[in-house]
């Protein structure tokens, strides 16, 4: 666990050598890969999407690939093609990017409906099948999914559907005046994520997922968790309120962070700082809630202000 | 760095000052009391302020001042009321009698009934908690002018209603709060503003000056011309509205009157003398007693015959003639506006001269002159009485047939009379046999703690309600004619003869006569000691008063050690006449012990209780809860604080932890610091942490959380956890 730890703490240093000021971000992110989840990201261009990503595979030893969502990008240019190959007479699978440790999916709002689709089921699955042949993909598999909010035109919004595939949704948000000068600072010769080495090998990180999985959730805790599920389907702002793949999600994200957090056991603070990533993409508010400008996060705060904290147990 | 430390001594000496000032402005609070009261341990109380500021402007421990300022208490308290030698066995019943009156009077709420004793300790202790305050108030927190108000308001109010002359106190009083005032302010904005001062310059600019204004203020306030109040003195100008007010409310004058034709109202206190009394023995003074109740008042339903008074002829008690003969004189002044005679119980003789022959109605026992030109007022009537003396074993005996002439007349009762005023005599007597027991549960019955003395905002009956029924079941308020109209009430509805007596009481003691031979005391009776009691019939005894009203004593016929008395005067009819003197000698200092006590109860005008000689423990049980709970208002913090931790010593179970984590966040909400319920542990440790600029609370709730959310029942590191869990606790607590 000790040694667990450090690693950990040298990924987190590491990526942040790259990203600067991004912390919660970073930690969030690892947390979702080590509870075998993917991310979606949503942010303007140029915060340091595409650095994150890369700055975590390097660390992790782990391969990176990268895909640029367009509008006439086909499902097979995700998944890969089966190829006729003359000399053994026989199709050949040619693998596409989406089979790889850690994938960049840019932009995916920027493609059609199919090909979005064809990537989610591959986030599901952990697999591909083309022409009937299904591939596996191996663990590490971490995708992390990019989406312009601001240039809507032409874009293909995800359904909230395909969104839930999703177990935490991010947002980088700015860099402060401080951090902004430091990058420049440190901009100029090498950039940094050449110089960056691998801190872990890959199979550590199946075994850290391993032990994320072993991290201990008390009842009372899973009981917290039920309850601030639920009560998102009470909420009246709140059209769809969070499936039963939320709740698991939430919890599993709760292990990681726990593990994280050099803790065997998760602790309601993990559910309640955890929450808003996890759950608030997956509401479908109501129109009225969307014309008042209320947000998924507001919601969920609003539900965690409501459930009892669980302060006491019964001993025998 | 020296200056600084001479502004400090400067700052200190200042404070000091300050204090010295807040004690002078308190002893200004108790001089009232040396000019109203006749507190002879004025002065002790001077000295014992003076030492509770002393202690107090030390800051010594706590411990010990409160040990030394207790101890100054209790021997100021010892010096002035407790008999010598101090520890000694009447010392300790002193206290232990004092106790219980003091206790009876706490909870009856009479609070003139608290003797001297008690309101002094409560003022020493005053006293000691005033010097607490005024540290606080004037040291710690340099505020001055809320206490010079408070103290200027007293001072007016005390020579505003009472006979407390102000004029020198408010001189003083003005000396003294200009210069605290400045010295409070000049402090207050030294702190404020870090003003720094050279001595010698403060010197001339603020003493100086200061003592030149205060001079002037001084002088021109004196001696410059004042003009007359605009107001007229409150005092009488609220007297006379009041009694407009109430004129309506059907209010009387206290006294004697013939006229019974009313029962009930309030009446007005009136100290007008009405005659003096010379008597050895403290009695109370008979004029008359009524037979007929209507419901509403006391009426005689015999025509007055009169026949002249011979000696012994109006035998109330029988058969005393054993008894020794005591002379008293009785001197009428010019506040009685009746001319009837008052007498002992025991009357047998009064000297009647040629210009005073006396008549006298048997059933009702009034005394007249005969001649209507006569009057009682021309000169002292001399009258000798002998003090009756029956045994309760006697009484007890007298239970045979009443003859008819009593009964015909003492059991008349009114036909409208409520059943419940019956029911309730058959239930107070029931468990008795004898008459005597049953007409002293009936007497004892109003001392049960329901039953109130007053004699403001007393109603009168409607036409349709009962006097009695409405005291006993409605009101439980009232004065002597309540109590004592339904005590004979009450006794003649089961099946006892019974009388209403009016006449008065003993009144003060005024003037100590006694020789060497002959006790003798004069006593003044006034309006005020008007009073109405029962008179029973018990057969070949008599007619045996009895006295129902609440906080009254001092009319008993009727001693409890009645077996050894009986058992001596059996025996000294055998015996030689010098045992007869000894026993006689004995019975006297007997009853002058019984006097001395009445004498004391009777200024408290505490309820006789059966003197019992089994040590009473609740008074002390009582006093010692009070105590605690002194003690636990003041110290409340460290009590609680002692408490937790000794309950907590040590965690054995999980479920100590959890108990113990939950009575902690309970302590934290009593200071205001609580958790929401959608809070985490985590999260409001935090937060007490921060509050409290310590560690501990997340330190220990992640040792809860370790119980509560990983099921990890192992407390192995029990010390850390119970050191923690103390840190928080004595933090809050501290």
């Amino acid at each position: 666990m000790i040694e667990t730890q450090r690693s950990i703490h040298e990924v987190l240093t590491n990526i942040e050598k790259v990203i600067i000021g991004k912390h919660e971000v970073t930690t969030l992110s690892l947390a979702a890969l080590l509870a075998k989840g993917h991310v979606l990201l949503e942010d303007v261009p140029g915060v340091g999407k595409t650095m994150l990503v890369r700055a975590l595979a390097k660390s992790l030893d782990c391969s990176f690939n990268r895909i640029q969502f367009t509008p006439d990008l086909l499902p097979s240019d995700v998944t890969g093609v089966s190829i006729y190959h003359p000399h053994t007479q026989q199709f050949e699978y040619r693998k596409g990017p989406i089979v790889g440790d850690i994938v960049l999916a840019d932009e995916i709002n920027r493609t059609s409906p199919k090909t979005q689709s064809a990537l989610l089921e591959a986030m599901e699955e952990s697999s591909v099948t083309v022409d009937g042949e299904t591939v596996m993909i191996n663990q590490p598999f971490f995708v992390m999914a990019t989406q312009n909010p601001i240039e809507y035109e032409g874009t293909y919004p995800l359904p909230e559907a395909q969104l839930d595939r999703f177990l935490i949704k991010l947002e980088m948000g700015y860099p402060t005046e401080d951090e902004e000068l430091k990058m420049l600072s440190l901009t100029g010769g090498l950039h940094p994520i050449e110089a960056l080495t691998a801190v872990i090998d890959k199979r550590n990180v199946v075994a850290m997922q391993e032990d994320v999985n072993r991290v201990y959730i008390d009842p009372l805790v899973q009981q917290y968790i039920i309850k601030l599920v639920r009560q998102t389907r009470q909420h009246d702002a709140v059209q769809l309120g969070v499936s039963p793949r939320g709740a698991i999600g939430l919890m599993r994200v709760a292990k990681a962070y726990a593990y994280i957090q050099n803790r065997d056991y998760v602790i309601p603070d993990d559910v309640v700082y955890l929450a808003p990533y996890v759950l608030a993409h997956r509401l479908i508010l109501t129109h009225e809630a969307k014309y008042a400008k209320m947000t998924g996060a507001q919601v969920i705060q609003t539900v965690l202000n409501q459930i009892d904290v669980p302060a006491r147990k019964d001993f025998n | 760095m020296e200056g600084n430390r001479r502004m400090q001594q400067g700052e200190a000496f200042l404070s000091f000052l300050l204090y010295v000032g807040g004690l002078l402005l308190a002893l200004e609070w108790l001089s009232p009391l040396h000019d109203l009261t006749d507190s002879e341990p004025f002065s002790l109380f001077v000295i014992y302020a003076i030492l509770c500021f002393g202690l107090t402007y030390l800051q010594l421990s706590s411990l010990l001042s409160f040990f030394i300022k207790m101890m100054g208490l209790l021997f100021i308290i010892d010096r002035a009321f407790l008999p010598r030698p101090a520890f000694g066995s009447e010392w300790f019943q002193q206290i232990q009698w004092e106790g219980r009156v003091n206790i009876n009077a706490l909870f009856n709420q009479n609070w003139h009934q608290l003797t001297d004793l008690f309101q002094t300790f409560l003022l020493l202790i005053l006293i000691a908690l005033m010097s607490y305050l005024l540290y606080f108030w004037l040291i710690t927190m340099k505020r001055v002018f809320v206490y010079i108000v408070l103290t200027i308001v007293f001072i007016t109010v005390m020579d505003t209603f009472t006979t407390f002359q102000a004029d020198l106190a408010i001189i003083r009083l003005l000396m003294v709060s200009l210069f605290m005032l400045v010295i409070g302010n000049y402090l207050k904005r030294v702190k404020q503003q870090g003003l720094t001062f050279e001595v010698g310059l403060w010197f001339e600019k603020v003493v100086v000056p200061l003592f030149v204004i205060v001079a002037i203020a001084v002088f021109v306030g004196y001696y410059a011309p004042k003009s007359e109040p605009v107001w007229p003195d409150p005092v009488p100008f609220l007297t006379t509205t009041a009694e407009r007010l109430t004129t309506n409310d059907q209010n009387r004058q206290v006294g004697y009157s013939e006229d019974d034709a009313q029962l009930g109202g309030s009446f007005e206190q009136d100290d007008t003398p009405v005659f003096r009394a010379n008597t050895p023995v403290e009695h109370y003074w008979r004029i008359e007693s009524l037979d007929t109740y209507t419901g509403h008042s006391w009426e005689r339903s015999t025509e007055l015959s009169y026949q002249s008074f011979q000696d012994d002829a109006l035998d109330l008690i029988y058969n005393q003639q054993d008894q020794m003969l005591q002379n008293a004189t009785i001197d009428y002044l010019d506040g009685a506006n009746f001319d009837r005679l008052v007498y002992p119980q025991g009357l047998s003789q009064v000297n009647q001269t040629e210009a005073l022959s006396l008549q006298f109605d048997h059933e009702t026992g009034i005394i007249e002159p005969t001649n209507a030109n006569d009057s009682l007022h021309s000169e002292p009537i001399e009258l000798s009485f002998r003090d009756p003396d029956l045994t309760v074993d006697q009484l007890r005996r007298a239970n045979g047939p009443t003859p008819a002439d009593i009964t015909s007349l003492y059991l008349q009762l009114p036909d409208d009379l409520p059943d419940r005023v019956r029911e309730l005599a058959e239930e107070i007597v029931s468990e008795e046999s004898t008459r005597y027991d049953q007409a002293v549960a009936i007497e004892q019955y109003f001392n049960q703690g329901d039953f109130t003395y007053q004699t403001q905002n007393i109603p009168v009956p409607e036409d349709d309600q009962d006097y009695v029924d409405q005291f006993l079941f409605e009101t439980q308020a009232g004065y002597c004619d309540n109590f004592s109209t339904s005590m004979v009430v009450m006794l003649r509805s089961v099946g006892i003869p019974a009388r209403w007596v009016k006449g008065f009481t003993s009144g003060e003691q005024i003037e100590d006569l006694s020789t060497a031979d002959q006790e003798m005391y004069q006593y003044e009776v006034t309006n005020g000691n008007a009073h109405s009691w029962v008179e029973v019939y018990f057969l070949e005894i008599g007619w045996v008063p009895f006295e129902p009203t609440i906080g009254f004593s001092g009319n008993e016929v009727v001693y409890e050690d009645s077996e050894e008395e009986g058992d001596q005067s059996d025996s000294s009819l055998d015996e030689e006449e010098i045992e007869q003197e000894d026993q006689e000698e004995e019975e006297s200092l007997a009853e002058e012990q019984e006097q001395e006590q009445q004498e004391e109860q009777e200024e408290t005008a505490a309820e006789t209780e059966q003197a019992t000689s089994q040590f009473n423990i609740w008074p002390w049980f009582i006093g010692l809860v009070g105590l605690s709970l002194i003690i636990a208002a003041i110290r409340w913090k460290w009590l609680l604080k002692k408490a937790i931790l000794w309950r907590w010593s040590h965690f054995k179970e999980p479920k100590d932890l959890q108990k113990a984590y939950h009575q902690l966040l309970k302590l934290l909400a009593l200071f205001r610091v609580k958790r929401a319920a959608n809070q985490t542990l985590h999260d409001f440790a935090q937060d007490v942490d921060q509050l409290f600029g310590i560690t501990s609370m997340s330190k220990l709730t992640n040792s809860y959380a370790r119980l509560l959310y990983r099921d990890d029942h192992s407390l192995d590191d029990d010390q850390a956890l119970v050191q923690y869990y103390q840190n928080v606790v004595e933090t809050i607590l501290s």
